[in-house]
């Protein structure tokens, strides 16, 4: 009797619902939301449901599967070994503090899910999953109108803006408190792209990363009702009408020198977007060489799967109680909202000028979708562009803005990083 | 020190500044720093030209490559033409028969408009009196292509 008392009270003061708190049933019941938008919503499921089982997971008590404690350089501090050049044995070694995690405590000390972080934290997860991007993107309609980089380009406007509010808004004391490296990690929601902005966040501000994450891509999966308001305001009836010409055939031998090319030049300007870039690239030249097929299919479906569930799953369980529930979560999706639209308009903005001075050959709604979030933003062109005039057919045209995007995006997310880093 | 912040300090701002600044604890004594406002507004100007001028870059190649690959194509096509024509020096029997396929091909997008009318029209009290073609996409293409587009 004595041994089946005791058994159950161990049982019951190790149980989870010992352990809960109001923030932890705040975290548990948001997650819940997050399923629902997933679920019945589809708001981009594949990410969304790993991340809202993510938060589920960490946020119930004594689980051990996450550890935040472990991600911090103040409570998991690395103590760098300094070695005497004149001493042979390495007696007289010295300990220096150093800001970079202890990772050895990761691996000993650490849950599943803190395994699986690591492919955040080195950097591996965002740029395994562009390999995947890269060999499924086809760049024909970029190769065929090269203007279409200028859009791309003009889409990130939304990221430097938003750095911009980010800071301004510590200024006005209204709250929020971003360092400058929050302020970048919350601005490259605008890039519309999840990869690039889990790659720039965990490396500036990973106590950020679960915000950043669902609120870009719930910002992703509502473009369809963010940017036609804005596509209409800032376009006339007769500009969204403009048909554009067919565009040229690309050659195979262009396909294959794109990706070598981009990956050259972006890399020897910015080499801290080579990892998104390169990689990016590599994917799209396995696919264009036409002679990796099974790797291309790989890369395309079982790898980009299997890297997914870890993203998601992983991105989901930083968002902790303690680093969620805060005025800050609610000024990421503020701003986050405000890089989206901002990139939308300058993205259009572009559009018109290019249709002024082209002559009115260029469609101005497919700036739009220069943010990237490849290919939803080019279908609202297509859908935004065929409600004015039904026979009107933009999508191939504004694929080469959105997957300049892409590209935009992580050079954006390079020159931040460098300069930030 | 990295090619940015290089081209940061050009564009006036103050490099060890921003590095200072990374260094700072907290936004409350960033903000405080006398460099803070420069340092931000260069920053974000930089990145967004350093954004274009890449792009741009890439836009030059590219449309280099194109016009390369245009010309080299247009060659290519005008060589073929060439000798596609000093092969083929036989030419009354093939247009007759090119001539009558066309008659032919005619005839037959006749036949199936006369019978989508019929179709249509349930009895056969109509007469067609001209079959003009317009220009651009057929209205069976657009049918066609505004089917295949409405997923997206």
């Amino acid at each position: 009797m004595e041994i089946f008392t005791s058994t159950f009270k161990g049982l019951f003061e190790s149980a989870g619902f010992i352990g809960l708190d109001i923030k932890n049933i705040i975290m548990i019941l948001l997650s819940f939301v997050l399923f629902y938008l997933a679920i019945k919503k589809q708001y981009e499921p594949l990410l969304m449901l790993p991340i809202a089982f993510g938060m589920l997971l960490t946020n119930l008590p004594f689980t051990g599967l996450y550890h935040p404690e472990l991600w911090d350089p103040a409570t998991n501090p690395y103590f760098a070994p300094t070695y005497n050049a004149n001493d042979v044995n390495n007696i007289f070694v010295t300990f220096t503090q150093e800001t970079s995690l202890d990772y050895g405590r990761v691996l000993h000390d650490g849950g599943l899910l803190d395994m699986l972080y690591l492919g955040v934290k080195l950097q591996i997860y965002p740029p395994l999953i562009f390999l995947g991007i890269g060999a499924m993107t086809d760049f024909g309609p970029l190769i065929a109108n090269p203007k279409s980089f200028l859009l791309g380009a003009a889409a990130q406007g939304g990221i430097f803006f938003t750095f911009l509010g980010a800071c301004l808004l510590n200024f006005t004391g209204l709250g929020g408190g971003f360092t400058l490296k929050e302020a970048a990690s919350i601005a490259i929601i605008g890039g519309a792209d999840g990869p690039t902005a889990i790659y720039l966040t965990s490396q500036l501000a990973p106590q950020l990363l679960g915000s950043i994450a669902v609120a870009a891509y719930s910002y992703m999966a509502l473009v369809p009702v963010i940017q036609p308001p804005i596509m209409k305001l800032l376009t006339t009836e007769k500009e969204r009408a403009v048909k554009m010409g067919q565009l040229r055939e690309v050659s195979k031998i262009e396909k294959i020198v794109f990706p070598i090319a981009v990956t050259v030049i972006v890399s020897l300007i910015v080499p801290t977007a080579a990892p998104l870039v390169g990689i990016l690239m590599f994917g799209n030249l396995m696919k264009e060489s036409g002679v990796c097929d099974r790797l291309v299919k790989t890369a395309q479906n079982e790898l980009m799967n299997i890297i997914t569930i870890f993203l998601g799953v992983t991105v989901g369980a930083t968002a902790v109680a303690s680093n969620f529930l805060s005025w800050k979560t609610i000024f990421i999706i503020i701003l986050g909202l405000i890089a989206f639209c901002v990139g939308t308009a300058c993205g259009v903005l572009l559009g018109k000028l290019m249709y002024v001075i082209s002559g009115h050959k260029i469609n101005p709604l497919i700036g739009s979708a220069g943010v990237s979030a490849v290919p939803m933003a080019a279908r609202v062109s297509q859908k935004v562009g065929s409600q004015t005039n039904p026979s009107n057919f933009l999508l191939m045209h504004a694929m080469g803005p959105n997957v300049a995007g892409v590209i935009g995006s992580a050079v954006a997310a390079g020159v931040l990083l460098s300069v930030l880093g | 020190m990295n090619a940015l912040m290089m081209l940061l300090e050009s564009a006036g701002a103050d490099g060890g500044a921003i590095e200072r600044l990374q260094n700072l604890p907290d936004a409350a004594s960033q903000l405080a720093d006398k460099d803070y406002w420069s340092s931000v507004g260069i920053l974000a100007l930089t990145g967004i030209l350093v954004v274009f001028l890449i792009l741009a870059i890439l836009i030059f190649f590219f449309w280099l490559m194109g016009t390369i690959f245009k010309a080299i194509n247009r060659s290519h096509a005008e060589n073929k033409a060439s000798k596609d024509a000093a092969k083929t020096e036989k030419p009354a029997a093939p247009v007759a028969v090119q001539a009558e396929a066309a008659v032919d091909d005619e005839e037959e997008i006749i036949a199936v408009i006369s019978a989508a009318i019929a179709a249509y029209e349930g009895d056969g009290n109509f007469t067609i009196r001209n079959v003009v073609k317009h220009g651009g996409r057929s209205a069976w293409s657009m049918a066609g292509l505004s089917d295949n587009m409405r997923q997206f």
